[in-house]
């Protein structure tokens, strides 16, 4: 299984499952990751973490543990 | 009638912008997600009788922060005449998913999809007609910043208002969903309001707690709701809530191919992000973050600002405030206690004070530009590591950023903080920041001890966010904070030109406040300290003293003033200017107007007035006092915003008893330590006092964290029970 | 004392109790005093508008 934290930097990604549950899957899909959703990996931050993507025409930040419930393709 | 129209739409989409463009008011807006964390209400212009009520920005009606609890309880129970849905033109697809939603309410919508300037300069189209036609609402296109089309808008929204039309609804989900809600539906009717069904229904549907608890519904109905959901999910191979935004999302992708063209290709790059690969460049982010604030400190604090400092004091401060009136007050034979009180008392204090308002201006200028750039929400993406190392979220970067300017929206913007333990570190942190009525003591120390030195100013605003990180360390380890850091999903808006007007008014509106306290509490205060000194008992009795070292102000002082003698400022002056401060931070510097001036008989000026210092100070007991200034309780309105933000009376005493101690270890640290290099002090109980202290940081910073393991998630929900109140 | 004394005294004092009885007054209303100016989204406590 591939998750959105393995994807490099300049790569695009489609969401396959969205793991895990609660308010940050909420919070997650709410902001428009969800099933099918092409990503791209904008960039990293400076130490390492969180990480920038660009989804549906904007600019999104998450963190790589949020981004390890992410399961793409 | 009076008719209300809700602003509604995501955070940092311009609603604030279009607020102040219909009702003619000044909010403060930023460009930043979540600048507006409370509701505000405004009278539209030239219609007396609409109210439009500003809600902080949501990004869907499922509610995780506080200030997305206001907008959606607003909504949902409140029921404005209408809702005006913003958009962002430039980003419609993520815009449109709280569209869906509040469509659902039953109450008349109509959506201006704004930043249509921006729009048409990036070469896209937006087909009004058929966004209209798929989501069952009038659409008007706005541009807030230009102020084109928000009356018209507003006008829609009233006629909408007035027909009480709720738009026919949009079937976003595919059949097996709709069958579903369509059976809830039918289950609830009656239980509640017949427009707000469907909304109901698809809380229902997704398991909604908040909702399911206001609505009582029996046991047996609700399992077979239960029934209904579990059947669709097993259908669909998802969770209900996944279900639901999956398709929501689905629709608007259909929506969106059909309305909106881009020219630009997918994932291209943007001005602000070819900006953003420079300044959130992997090496370089952190260094230029640094050299920013180094910049904003460094100027307005040091070389320009003292230069303006000495301009204004030779100016206004010499002549104006201080000369003029004396001979005039002498002149008419005024007696001599009264030309005191006027001369040495209110007029030393507030000019000493007054002195520093170009500084100032010069600062929230450049602080009111970072904002309006958009500079604000990177430095939260570049530091969001650093903060989780101990627990906050980058968002936490946030309040300490308006902090720089006053702390007490500081500790009200900690309200994006979804997560209750976060937020209280921050509120206890945030105050650390030296706010823009700290910047005279620091102003004040640079020019009299240390040459005007930028450097001073620099050093504090560090040590500022120094205290806030190993405070975070610190606290991380203790049981009240213990826990998993909080998500952090931010979106990270596009730079824009600061707005001129937005700028000049944010600075001014700072700059006026300052003054106006100027002309208020430190006014009333001078007056006070200026008897207080100038009394006292002599051998003849209760009188006035010649020299205000045998004052009352004097006696008092000194009793208390031995336990900072240890910190460097041992001297009843400092002890009462720090207590004077507590009013207001600048007031520490009109208290050492009123009282240096006199006690030396010193011509009135400032230039004098850091002589006055730097008779009663060295360099090192001067940083000491600055520091401790600067880190121990804020003034008394930011405690109360942090009373009313905590909501504890426990966690209040602790924030500000955490900030005062801290205050004094770093203090007390700087001097002893700072002393034996300097050969100021020698060894002594206090050096011993200071190792002791050092060793005891280190261990609190380095000791095994005993809530950071597998039983964390245990011990972190006991804990959070445990502080609940 | 003069007269121009009793008349400095007495405007010095109108000062004062304006200021105190002003700021007895905003507190009993709810508004603190904070440094923002008041038009800032997040102090809608402080300053009612």
């Amino acid at each position: 299984m591939k998750t959105l934290k393995e994807v490099k930097v300049g790569e695009t990604a489609t969401v396959v499952k969205l793991h895990g549950e609660g308010a940050t899957k909420r919070r997650i899909m709410d902001m428009g990751i969800t099933k099918g959703v092409e990503l791209h990996v904008r960039k990293v931050a400076p130490l390492g973490d969180p990480m920038e993507l660009n989804v549906r025409g904007y600019e999104l930040s998450v963190r790589k543990v949020d981004a390890e419930m992410i399961e793409v393709l | 009638m009076e008719l209300k129209i809700a602003l509604a739409g995501n955070p940092n989409c311009g609603k604030t912008t279009l607020f102040n463009d219909l009702t003619g008011s000044n909010q403060y807006v930023g460009n930043w997600p979540g600048v507006t964390v409370e509701k505000k209400e405004g009278k539209l212009k030239g219609h007396k009788d609409v109210i439009i009520q500003d809600l902080p920005g949501i990004y869907s009606l499922s509610p995780y922060t506080l200030e997305e609890v206001v907008a959606r309880s607003y909504l949902v129970s409140e029921k404005p005449d209408a809702i005006l849905n913003i958009i962002d033109g430039t980003n419609v697809e993520r815009n449109l998913y709280l569209t869906t939603q509040l469509v659902e309410l039953g109450l008349p919508v109509v959506m201006a999809v704004n930043m249509m300037d921006l729009v048409r300069k990036n070469g896209d189209k937006i087909d009004v007609a058929k966004l209209s036609a798929a989501l069952g609402c009038e659409v008007v296109e706005i541009s807030a910043l230009k102020g084109e089309g928000g009356i018209a808008a507003a006008e829609k929204a009233m006629a909408a208002a007035q027909a009480k039309k709720a738009g026919e609804l949009p079937h976003v989900f595919t059949g097996s969903v709709e069958h579903a809600i369509a059976h809830i539906e039918e289950s609830i009717s009656g239980k509640v309001p017949n427009n707000f069904l469907r909304w109901y229904a698809i809380k229902i549907f997704e398991r909604d707690s908040k909702v399911m608890e206001t609505l009582h519904l029996d046991a047996e109905l609700k399992a077979h709701l239960e029934e209904h959901i579990a059947d669709c999910e097993a259908e669909l191979d998802d969770d209900a809530e996944s279900i639901i935004t999956n398709q929501r999302y689905a629709y608007i992708n259909g929506v969106v191919d059909k309305a909106v063209k881009k020219k630009a290709a997918k994932h291209s790059l943007s001005t602000s992000d070819k900006i953003d690969r420079v300044v959130t460049n992997r090496v370089a982010a952190l260094p230029i973050f640094a050299a920013v604030m180094f910049l904003v400190y460094y100027i307005a604090i040091g070389p320009l600002g003292t230069f303006l400092t000495d301009w204004t004091n030779d100016v206004l401060g010499t002549a104006w405030l201080v000369d003029i009136p004396r001979g005039w007050l002498e002149g008419v034979g005024c007696a001599g206690w009264l030309t005191g009180l006027i001369c040495d008392g209110i007029l030393a204090g507030v000019g000493a004070v007054l002195g520093f308002v170009p500084q100032m201006l010069v600062l929230f200028l450049m602080l009111s530009i970072l904002e309006d750039v958009g500079y604000m929400a990177r430095v939260a993406f570049i530091m969001d590591r650093i903060f989780r190392k101990f627990g906050l979220s980058g968002k936490s970067f946030i309040p300490m950023l308006i902090s720089s300017g006053c702390g007490v929206p500081g500790v009200m913007a900690s309200r994006t903080i979804e997560n209750e333990r976060d937020r209280r570190m921050t509120i206890m942190t945030t105050c650390f920041v030296p706010c823009g009525a700290k910047m005279p003591i620091i102003g004040l120390f640079a020019g009299a001890l240390f040459g005007g030195s930028g450097l001073v100013a620099v050093s504090a605003y560090f040590i500022g966010v120094a205290a806030i990180i190993l405070s975070g360390i610190i606290l991380k380890k203790t049981k009240g904070f213990s826990g998993d850091p909080a998500p952090f999903v931010m979106e990270l808006p596009q730079y824009h030109t600061p707005s001129a007007k937005n700028v000049f008014h944010a600075t001014w509106e700072r700059g006026w406040s300052f003054i106006k306290r100027a002309g208020t509490v430190i006014v009333a205060s001078s007056m006070i300290l200026w008897f207080l000194q100038g009394f006292g008992f002599t051998e003849t009795g209760f009188g006035a003293v010649e020299d205000n070292n045998s004052s009352l102000l004097a006696a008092i002082g000194g009793a208390v003033c031995g336990i900072f003698a240890p910190l460097g400022f041992g001297n009843w002056q400092s002890t009462v200017a720090t207590v004077t401060g507590l009013i207001a931070k600048e007031n520490v510097v009109a208290t050492f107007g009123v009282l240096f001036h006199i006690g030396d008989g010193v011509a009135e000026d400032d230039v004098a007035l850091w002589g006055a210092i730097a008779q009663h100070y060295t360099m090192l007991s001067a940083y000491s006092f600055m520091v401790f200034n600067l880190l121990c309780a804020p003034c008394f309105a930011a405690m109360g915003a942090i009373k009313r933000e905590m909501n504890s009376a426990k966690w209040t005493a602790a924030a500000i008893g955490y900030m005062c101690g801290l205050a004094y270890l770093v203090s007390l640290m700087i001097y002893q330590f700072g002393g034996l290099i300097t050969g100021e002090v020698s060894f002594g109980l206090g050096t011993v006092a200071a190792v002791l202290v050092l060793a005891f940081f280190i261990y609190m910073l380095f000791r095994k964290n005993k809530y950071d393991d597998n039983r964390l998630t245990v011990s972190a929900v006991h804990a959070a029970k445990v502080v609940t109140r | 004392m003069n007269v121009p004394t009793i008349i400095g005294a007495v405007i010095v004092a109108a000062i004062f109790i304006a200021i105190v009885a002003r700021g007895i007054y905003n507190k009993r209303h709810g508004k603190g005093g904070c440094s923002c100016g008041g038009d800032c989204g997040t102090c809608g406590c402080c300053h009612e508008k």
